[in-house]
């Protein structure tokens, strides 16, 4: 009895992670004009935020089609008994949709396919695939991976810190982040995913109280199972970060993981943050 | 006899049953068209919302139910509505209200057609059968409206006033009583509105006097007059105080049970007397053949039984009026605040100007209430408190951002049933800090302690003129002068604002790390970007932001943080 875990491109997991536990990991698309990648597959990180940057036309993103998930799940099957495929808030991407048709296609009595919602997006979703792979490794049925991955979306979360709502507002995805916008002052707002779409936490004045503040939510959240560090552009700023919390996770380490081309099509470069999946109290 | 007055207009002194079948309808028709209103004020006695509703259905029934025939006599029309009254009445509202109809039939018992006085007359006996009907007749409701609008009448029909003459004084009456009601009876009062059954009644008669007059389509709009005895009651005509919706809900209140009774010998006056065992807000009307019984008791059943005691029972309706409360409630709640989703912690920040106010809500992300106050201008306690029942959510930071204001400002806490926490700013530049580091991710205390900690770190800055010589800070200064005053000791005095407001700068040392400036008023455009110049160049390392505040009397509030 083994079960796949699968997740998308939108989970910025770091490859040697996902490597690490077995994740396939499938990509959405981002198109600059009528350029069409598969994100962290076709084009490199940093070349796309150089782009980002740079072009005047602000790319796309669309799902992967549910062909994309059926033939993923159909070379998962030939060794596999089940497979659950965890996937970007459905409030802000089709994705989930995709998987759900996908999986139609070539669920039997071969495989079961379990598509999640996760209601999460970028490293809390990478985490939360975490989290289900570990407890599939050491040889849990299906139900059973299922329900570790509903147990740790309801501990999962990110706070991420944009240096503007442009992105965000420009892509469609500000959902209740909208609150921050209006005013005059400037601010670098922290957001975060709460049912499942962009929701304002804090609006400190300057950066550097930004990434105070995102310290402190950070250590009012401990103890953890899992932390991470999640950055688009700035490499040196994300390493003094996970070096500040690292005290918070003592064993396990803080991953370190940089924003994609999809999420960072509309976090926008300078975006920094951190994700978790809180310990389970009591 | 009809006759035509100078202007033309029809006017008459007498109703018989044509006339009376009229008036009704008419007033039946504005009851109708203003059914919402009426529901929207219902308090008492039980905040269901449905006053409006069951007058609006009573009154139906009675027109429907008396079809309009020439032959028949104002006596006979009057007595078919007061049956029909009696059997068709829903609520405390329209079984109070078909007592009317019983006095109208008294009077006019045996008539072709009656007169101004005797129609008077006739409401002079249904305010009594009204309060006759009511075991323990509370003043401030239907029945002081009823009683109050009866005298107006026959005051109006003495004088040899006519059928219009007759039904206006009563319809002013009627209205001016309504406004008094919060003053006779604590739960209006406490609910900030009206009676919704007085209310209720006059516009039934306000809808009977167009048809008299001869104007109106029956679809007039008639507002309630606007409580009295209540503080800035004229500010919420309509609207129920928040605190008395969230009240309401979590008091019980039973079954609405009515029924009628057919027998034979039944005592009215000795089965009103049991009833009242059985509930509350009884109200029994009738006579020895057929009784009306509406009560709320917390199970329906005994009541139902002792009536089947009685004769056969017929029209028997129950309904939950805890639900239906809970349904009111919820309605009032959405009417309250149309748009704005029930957030976990809501901001009330007292404060004035467009600037100063977006600067709070952009601040509160969205959770942020801006509530009109400040120098010259305190809001009252009440004040204070209608805004933070006001906000959508059970939990409010009150911010009063200024020293003369949070005295108020630490009233509000006991008097409301939200969880409301002040923090102690006593400037807008304080406040807006505090209101910056509110934090939808944390509860109320953290946000409490992190707010007040952010006002701590600022020092506020203000640059206003002085409007006598006067002494401050131990230094004198002459009228028309500008003055800087940080954190409320006097730093500089220019001939203008912006040379106070660069002295202000350059004399905090070290340097913070972030200024903020608001223009205010009565600054001139150019000066405004003069001003941002001239504090950059002042303010050494320190990152300067200036935004238009719009606030009066200070050309310029400085936040040093």
């Amino acid at each position: 009895m083994t079960i796949a875990i699968v997740t998308d491109s939108t989970a910025d997991l770091p490859r040697g992670l996902a490597d690490e536990h077995g994740i396939t990991v499938v990509p959405l698309i981002v198109r600059f004009g009528m350029e069409e990648f598969k994100d962290g597959v076709d084009i490199d990180n940093d070349e796309f935020y150089r782009r980002l940057q740079s072009e005047n036309e602000l790319p796309t993103t669309s799902q992967p089609s549910p062909g994309d998930f059926a033939e993923t799940y159909r070379t998962l099957a030939a060794d596999h008994d089940g497979i659950v495929s965890i996937h970007i808030s459905g409030k802000v991407s089709q994705t989930v949709n995709s998987s759900t048709q996908g999986a139609r296609e070539v669920a039997g009595d071969d495989v079961r396919i379990e598509t999640v919602d996760s209601g999460q997006a970028t490293i809390a979703l990478g985490l939360i695939a975490v989290e289900a792979a570990k407890v599939a490794a050491s040889g849990a049925t299906m139900d059973e991976v299922v329900a570790t991955a509903r147990d740790a979306m309801t501990r999962a979360r990110f706070y991420g810190m944009v240096d503007t709502l442009e992105y965000l507002l420009k892509g469609g995805r500000i959902g209740r982040a909208k609150a921050f916008l209006g005013g005059l002052l400037k601010v670098t707002p922290i957001i975060t995913f709460e049912e499942g779409e962009s929701a304002p936490v804090e609006s400190p004045r300057t950066r550097r109280r930004a990434i105070d503040r995102m310290k402190a939510l950070t250590e009012a959240a401990a103890p953890f199972d899992q932390l991470a560090v999640h950055y688009s552009t700035e490499p040196e700023e994300a390493a003094i970060l996970a070096q500040e919390i690292a005290h918070l996770v003592p064993d396990s380490g803080v991953v370190t993981s940089q924003i994609g081309a999809v999420v960072g099509t509309y976090a926008g470069p300078g975006s920094l943050g951190v994700g978790f999946i809180r310990a389970k109290s009591g | 006899m009809t006759r035509s007055d100078a202007a033309g207009a029809r006017t008459q002194d007498w109703i018989d049953g044509v006339v009376l079948c009229a008036l009704v309808a008419a007033g039946s028709r504005a009851v109708d068209t203003n059914r919402d209103r009426i529901n929207a004020l219902n308090v008492f006695p039980v905040p269901d919302g449905d006053t409006g509703t069951n007058m609006s259905l009573t009154l139906k029934t009675i027109v429907e139910e008396t079809t309009v025939r020439p032959e028949l006599h104002v006596g006979e029309v009057a007595q078919r509505m007061a049956r029909a009254a009696l059997l068709a009445a829903r609520g405390n509202s329209g079984l109070i209200s078909a007592q009317l109809f019983r006095g109208l039939a008294d009077a006019a018992a045996g008539r072709e057609r009656i007169s101004p006085s005797e129609f008077a007359a006739g409401m002079h006996a249904g305010a009594r059968a009204a309060y006759d009907s009511v075991p323990d007749p509370r003043e401030g409701t239907m029945l002081t409206v009823m009683r109050v609008t009866a005298e107006a009448a026959s005051a109006a029909a003495e004088s040899g006033g006519d059928i219009a003459a007759v039904l206006e004084a009563a319809s002013v009456a009627a209205i001016e009583a309504v406004a008094f009601t919060p003053t006779q009876l604590d739960v209006l009062r406490d609910a900030g509105v009206v009676d919704s059954g007085g209310y209720g009644l006059s516009v039934f008669l306000s809808g009977a006097l167009e048809q008299a007059q001869g104007r109106g389509n029956g679809a007039s709009e008639f507002l309630p007059p606007s409580p009295i005895g209540v503080e800035g009651g004229g500010l919420r005509m309509a609207g129920v105080r928040s605190g008395f919706v969230e009240a309401a809900q979590d008091t019980v209140y039973g079954y609405c049970t009515v029924f009628v009774i057919e027998g034979e010998g039944l005592e009215v006056v000795e089965i009103r007397d049991r009833t009242t065992e059985f509930g509350e807000s009884a109200v029994v009307a009738g006579d020895s053949a057929l009784v009306k019984i509406h009560v709320h008791p917390l199970d329906p059943g005994p009541v139902i039984s002792y009536g089947a005691g009685l004769g056969t029972l017929s029209g028997i309706t129950i309904l939950n009026m805890d639900e239906q409360t809970a349904d009111w409630a919820a309605g009032q709640r959405q009417d309250a605040a149309p748009a704005v989703e029930w957030l976990e912690t809501a901001i009330v920040a007292v404060c004035v100007g467009p600037g100063i106010k977006a600067a709070f809500v952009q601040a509160g992300m969205g959770a942020c209430i801006p509530v009109a106050g400040g120098d010259t201008m305190n809001p009252s306690v009440r004040d204070l408190l209608d805004a933070v029942e006001a906000a959508p959510s059970d939990q409010i930071l009150l911010l009063p951002n200024n020293k003369n204001i949070l005295a108020a400002a630490l009233q509000v806490p006991q008097l409301s049933d939200k969880a409301v926490r002040v923090v102690s700013t006593t400037s807008i530049p304080a406040g807006i800090a505090a209101a910056f580091a509110f934090s939808t991710s944390t509860d109320l205390e953290a946000n409490v302690a992190a707010m007040s900690a952010a006002a701590e770190g600022v020092r506020s800055g203000s640059v206003t003129r002085a409007v006598r010589d006067a002494g401050v800070s131990g230094q004198k200064v002459l009228e028309g002068e500008f003055m800087a005053l940080l954190d409320g000791a006097l730093v500089a005095t220019a001939g203008d604002p912006l040379t106070a407001l660069v002295e202000m700068v350059r004399s905090v040392v070290p340097h913070p790390e972030l200024i903020t400036i608001y223009s205010g008023a009565d600054v001139r455009k150019a000066d405004v970007q003069k001003a941002l110049e001239a504090a950059r160049r002042a303010a050494g390392t320190a990152e300067v932001e200036l935004v238009p505040g719009g606030q009066p009397h200070y050309d310029f509030l400085v936040a040093f943080e």
